[in-house]
């Protein structure tokens, strides 16, 4: 009922006043009226702002952004960074190779073209190619990096289900001359030796276009191929000649600490490193420790002086062994009687040399190895650089034999960059294979006073004119140096037949730019040196022909070395008061 | 006027739809053109990485030292072949000298 009576009032029509409704139609169309003005102005404004954006874009901004320097490229550059020498020699470059892959399931007759590829490539076995193609996966190498001829072959073959990838292999031009230097990568091109690891990184960031800039750039060593070359082949002579076992050789800018050559032999094929034996792998200059034997007389004759424990003059006898505990010092060529500090120097005297050597005493002889660099890692940029094996305790025998090289183990480039302080002026030097700025002055701190590293110049130069290192001798550069021969530490002491025969020195004397080692690792005597192996006779030869051969590549001018000047400018007193 | 607008706006639309298509084309085999020429840039470029690697590989220390004494008769410098320009001897006085200072004198002698 009420439902009813209340639908009964709705459908009620209300009282009608006409002149209201009119007012109120107008009313509502004129807001219509303004709000459709409004949104079309809103719109308007719209389409213009599109259209001042359309005009920017095209003409204001217009030909900003060409498409051309979209590098599409991207993709077939993946691949890694030169390494050059210090003249812009190619050392290690890429080369686009390709590598045969398979997509089994679309392979028809696994066994039928098994049989086939091997036709074109012999070195495959076709069990293995069979067993690889009938599988299930969608992708298989069957062979990476294949020269053009053998590419040509398989494509000739027209066998389905089989293709090429482009592919990157690293390159080594020279083959095995810088081969411990700039290491060997893998097969996917990751650094696993050397340089390649050292600076993977840095070499491996060709992939992005953006890095292009300063990615590009080739890696720039200290190296010279030259001098490499020179010093590779002299040594290489050298191990054939007395049968050694293998041989490590250093050139070092005694001023700016750049390594120009690392030769260390026997060596490897970076190329095909993956055939090379360990003991080819193996770094002697750098990762390989050694005690050196009397090459280490000229830092206890420069510590000696420097601390002022004896004067130039003085000197010390060495008339008998000298008995310390169990252990007997005594000379290889003994003189038996008093001994100036050039005599004890140049006749490589061990009694002189261990006698020194306590006058300084352990701390001092600690601390002046210790600034050398030769009690710490050498800081060459390479993954395998050795840790030297330093006495301890440091007693006072070990200060006695450290005098003369033995009982402290240390890798050839630490030898080399130690002698460079010596021969500079005086400044210690941190071996580096990056190429440097030219620089006039080293830019090490001082680790000795200067009129001691004058006099080991002389004491040098002395050693070669008149001393154990004759045949280090080389017409026109004015070569100064050290011998040194030690015995090869064996089981249950040392063996007096293997030795490890080196020569340290520097040229030009007056002016020393470089310095020089070369180390023969158990060389034989032969009737021609009358059996001896020493450094004098085996090593110094090397030393003289590759200062003969890299004086002139460097530009050292060479002098008359019996000129009054330079005669005056090497004169050291050799015998006190004499 | 309106009907004049109309007809204005439809030719300048047909013109633009024109111009468009046109446009889009050229951009179309502009757009090939430069594929095909980056992948002829990207073949010379590993060509001249394939000739760099050679060279290297050809100017090799010992190679060069092996044809050099194939072929020619050069032989490393001795350390007597080199001097300083200071101790190269006075040039003697040649005949061309003597005549030039003579008419030195000369014109001095006139003047």
């Amino acid at each position: 009922m009420s439902v009813f009576r209340r639908k009964a009032r709705a459908i009620t029509p209300e009282p009608v006043h006409s002149p209201r409704m009119t007012d109120d139609a107008e009313d509502i169309l004129e807001t219509g009226r303004n709000r459709l003005v409004v949104v079309g102005a809103v719109f308007a404004l719209a389409f213009v702002l599109v259209g001042v954006r359309l005009v920017d874009l095209a003409v204001w901004q217009g030909p900003g952004t060409s498409l051309a320097s979209l590098d599409h490229e991207q993709r077939s550059s993946a691949g890694r960074v030169d390494i050059v020498d210090r003249n812009g020699v190619i050392l290690a470059t890429n080369l686009t190779t390709a590598s045969l892959f398979a997509e089994p399931r679309r392979v028809l007759d696994a066994k039928y073209a098994a049989a086939r590829i091997v036709t074109a490539l012999p070195e495959l076995d076709r069990l293995v190619v069979e067993k690889k193609l009938s599988g299930k996966r969608a992708f298989v190498w069957l062979k990476r990096h294949l020269t053009p001829k053998q590419k040509y072959d398989v494509n000739a073959l027209g066998i389905p289900g089989v293709g090429f990838r482009e592919d990157q292999k690293r390159v080594y031009p020279h083959g095995g001359l810088v081969a411990h230097v700039l290491g060997y990568t893998g097969v996917d091109n990751e650094g696993l030796a050397g340089i390649e690891k050292q600076y993977d990184d840095r070499l491996s960031a060709l992939t992005s276009p953006a890095s292009a800039a300063v990615g590009n750039d080739p890696l720039r060593l200290s190296v010279d191929v030259r001098v490499q070359f020179a010093l590779h082949q002299e040594l290489s002579r050298s191990v054939e000649e007395f049968s050694a076992l293998g041989a490590a050789g250093i050139v070092l800018d005694a001023i700016s600490g750049e390594v120009l050559a690392m030769v260390s032999l026997p060596d490897f094929d970076p190329n095909q490193a993956n055939i090379a034996s360990g003991n080819a792998k193996f770094n002697r200059a750098s990762l390989g420790v050694y005690e050196m034997g009397s090459t280490f007389k000229t830092f206890t004759t420069a510590m000696a002086l420097d601390a002022g424990t004896v004067k130039i003059g003085g000197g010390y006898d060495a008339t008998k062994p000298l008995r310390v505990a169990r252990f007997t010092i005594s000379d290889d060529h003994p003189k038996k009687r008093w001994l100036s500090v050039p005599e004890i120097f140049i006749y490589s005297s061990n009694i002189g040399a261990a006698k020194m050597a306590i006058d300084v005493g352990a701390k001092g002889q600690r601390d002046f190895l210790g600034s050398l660099g030769l009690l710490q890692k050498a800081s060459l940029e390479l993954p395998e650089v050795g840790t030297p094996m330093i006495p301890s305790p440091w007693r006072e025998i070990s200060t006695m034999t450290v005098a003369f090289g033995h009982g402290i183990a240390v890798s050839p480039m630490q030898l080399t960059s130690a002698t460079a302080a010596l021969v500079n002026g005086g400044f210690r030097v941190d071996p580096t294979l990056l190429a440097r700025q030219p620089m006039a002055t080293p830019q090490g701190p001082r680790v000795m006073k200067a009129r001691t590293s004058s006099v080991m110049k002389r004491l040098m130069r002395l050693n070669v004119a008149d001393g154990t290192g004759k045949k280090a001798g080389a017409a026109g550069y004015l070569v100064g140096g050290k011998t040194g021969t030690a015995e090869k530490a064996g089981v249950g002491g040392y063996r007096r037949k293997a030795l490890l025969s080196s020569f340290i020195g520097a040229f030009p004397m007056n002016d020393p730019r470089y310095v020089v080692l070369a180390v023969i690792d158990e060389p034989k005597g032969k009737k021609e040196t009358f059996g001896y192996a020493t450094g004098g006779w085996t090593a110094a030869p090397v030393f003289s022909r590759v200062v003969s051969r890299i004086g002139p590549i460097m530009g050292v001018a060479p002098v008359d070395e019996e000129s009054k000047s330079v005669r005056n400018a090497m004169f050291i007193r050799v015998k006190a008061g004499g | 006027m309106r009907r004049s607008l109309s007809v204005a706006a439809i030719i300048l639309t047909a013109l633009m739809s024109y111009g468009l298509y046109n446009m889009k084309y050229e951009v179309r085999r502009l757009e090939v053109q430069l594929d095909r020429q980056q992948q002829v840039l990207a073949t010379e470029r590993q060509a001249v990485q394939v000739l760099r690697a050679e060279w290297a590989y050809l100017n090799r220390p010992d190679r060069l030292q092996r044809l050099s004494v194939r072929h020619l008769e050069l032989q490393p410098v001795e350390v007597t072949q080199l001097t300083d320009m200071q101790e190269l001897p006075v040039r003697p006085e040649g005949p061309r000298q003597k005549a030039a200072l003579l008419s030195s004198t000369e014109k001095r002698r006139t003047q």
